[in-house]
């Protein structure tokens, strides 16, 4: 149960998501935006809720394509698991399904939502001992962009129906 | 049906496997009762409460699990005069079982005391093979230390859900890691202190909605 070396909760960000879990509820998000190198696709609001499951984690976020051509999300690692995109979904039935995702289009001037119910990026086989406040090396890579990464915090879970059960929906970073 | 047999060669369904030959009719027998047997939920009224209505309503199943600590749960006898949330999933679900479990743990601890505050949340690990007593006692031991993880066997899960009329459980075949998907019943089951659901849950039912129901269906209140 070691923490592997890349996964480094810095003291001061952790101290910082913590007041601003405090001040919004639970889990505020990270306030920190990460960019590739040409601007146009941007990731806000990365957070994983601590898990119930010590080994697996889900990583909501919101990415944002800021540039007048489409891409296409193709690829998703971190250091702490295997990190794969799912899409969960409820039938009519009622029945609970999760399927995995190759690509995701992001569409021109427009956003994608990471978050449960819905798409999402899943950790497994996560053998660090995530603590709230601890920030998660995450690295999407993107057909058109190429990678970008960020560092995901780790927020106690919130309830369906708090004011940040919209990942990123809550701060405007305009 | 060319879909359904494709689907049927990578998947298991739940309470079938052992049976070998009973696979097919097990789904089917699931399937059919889905189809035809299902009580109808109704739209909600204009009665306040979240959920919607289940007509006929339902009674508790008749089975008996193992909980998480080892001793014998007998739905019927041992959440007789409890408030009782019924709802399966597993573990490994990072998505709709902790959004759904989490949400209800805040309403509950929100409530703090008099009725709802002690209803009884039973979480049916319908993954078996990784859903072991000690592996739920820690998952929910995380969320909120009073819900209570069952088990038993995959024949005796099946019968349960088959008993609230969910579609069949299934187990996806494992990828090269070892990973599998499970598809679960999404419903959260309402029952009385009286052992009867007369209401079911979305699983991403408000805080909210659960804090204003909660207390009155304590109170034996419905609709």
């Amino acid at each position: 149960m070691t923490v592997r070396p890349r996964l480094l909760p810095v003291l001061l960000v952790a101290a910082l998501a913590l007041v601003a879990a405090a001040g919004c509820g639970t889990g505020g998000g990270s306030d920190a935006t990460a960019s590739d190198p040409s601007g146009s696709i941007t990731v806000e609001g990365a957070t994983i809720d601590w898990p119930p499951n010590p080994e697996t984690a889900l990583v909501r976020f919101a990415i944002d394509n800021a540039s007048a051509t489409e891409d296409h999300l193709v690829a998703v690692t971190s250091p702490v698991g295997d990190a794969t995109i799912h899409r969960s979904d409820v039938d009519e039935a009622g029945t609970a399904t999760m399927s995995p995702v190759d690509r995701v289009t992001i569409a021109p001037r427009s956003s994608v939502q990471f978050a449960p119910g819905g798409l999402h990026v899943m950790l497994t086989g996560i053998t660090a001992d995530l603590q709230v406040g601890d920030e998660v090396p995450i690295t999407l890579t993107l057909e058109g962009a190429g990678e970008v990464s960020f560092e995901a915090t780790v927020v106690e879970p919130g309830s369906v129906g708090d004011d940040t059960a919209d990942p990123g929906g809550a701060h405007d970073h305009s | 049906m060319t879909t359904a047999e494709q689907t049927w060669s990578r998947r298991r369904f739940l309470g079938a496997g052992a049976a070998g030959a009973g696979l097919a009719l097990a789904g089917l027998a699931g399937c059919s009762l889905e189809r035809g047997g299902a009580p109808a939920a109704t739209a909600d009224d204009a009665s306040g409460f979240g959920g919607q209505l289940v007509t006929p309503p339902m009674a508790m199943p008749d089975v008996t699990f193992t909980d998480m600590h080892g001793e014998p749960f007998s739905l019927i006898d041992d959440s007789r005069g409890t408030p009782t949330l019924l709802f399966f999933g597993y573990t490994s679900c990072p998505d709709i079982c902790p959004v759904y479990l989490s949400t209800v743990a805040r309403a509950i601890e929100s409530i703090r005391t008099g009725p709802g505050s002690d209803t009884q949340v039973l979480f049916v690990g319908v993954d078996v093979a990784r859903d072991t007593p000690e592996r739920m006692q820690t998952y929910l031991g995380r969320i909120n230390p009073t819900f209570l993880g069952l088990t038993a066997e995959e024949s005796v899960i099946a019968d349960a859900n088959r008993q609230l009329a969910q579609a069949p459980i299934t187990i996806e075949a494992p990828d090269e890691d070892g990973e599998y998907l499970v598809g679960h019943g999404s419903k959260v089951f309402a029952f009385t202190a009286d052992g009867v659901a007369h209401r079911f849950y979305p699983y991403d039912t408000r805080q909210q909605a659960w804090a204003q129901d909660l207390p009155r269906l304590a109170e034996g209140e419905y609709k």
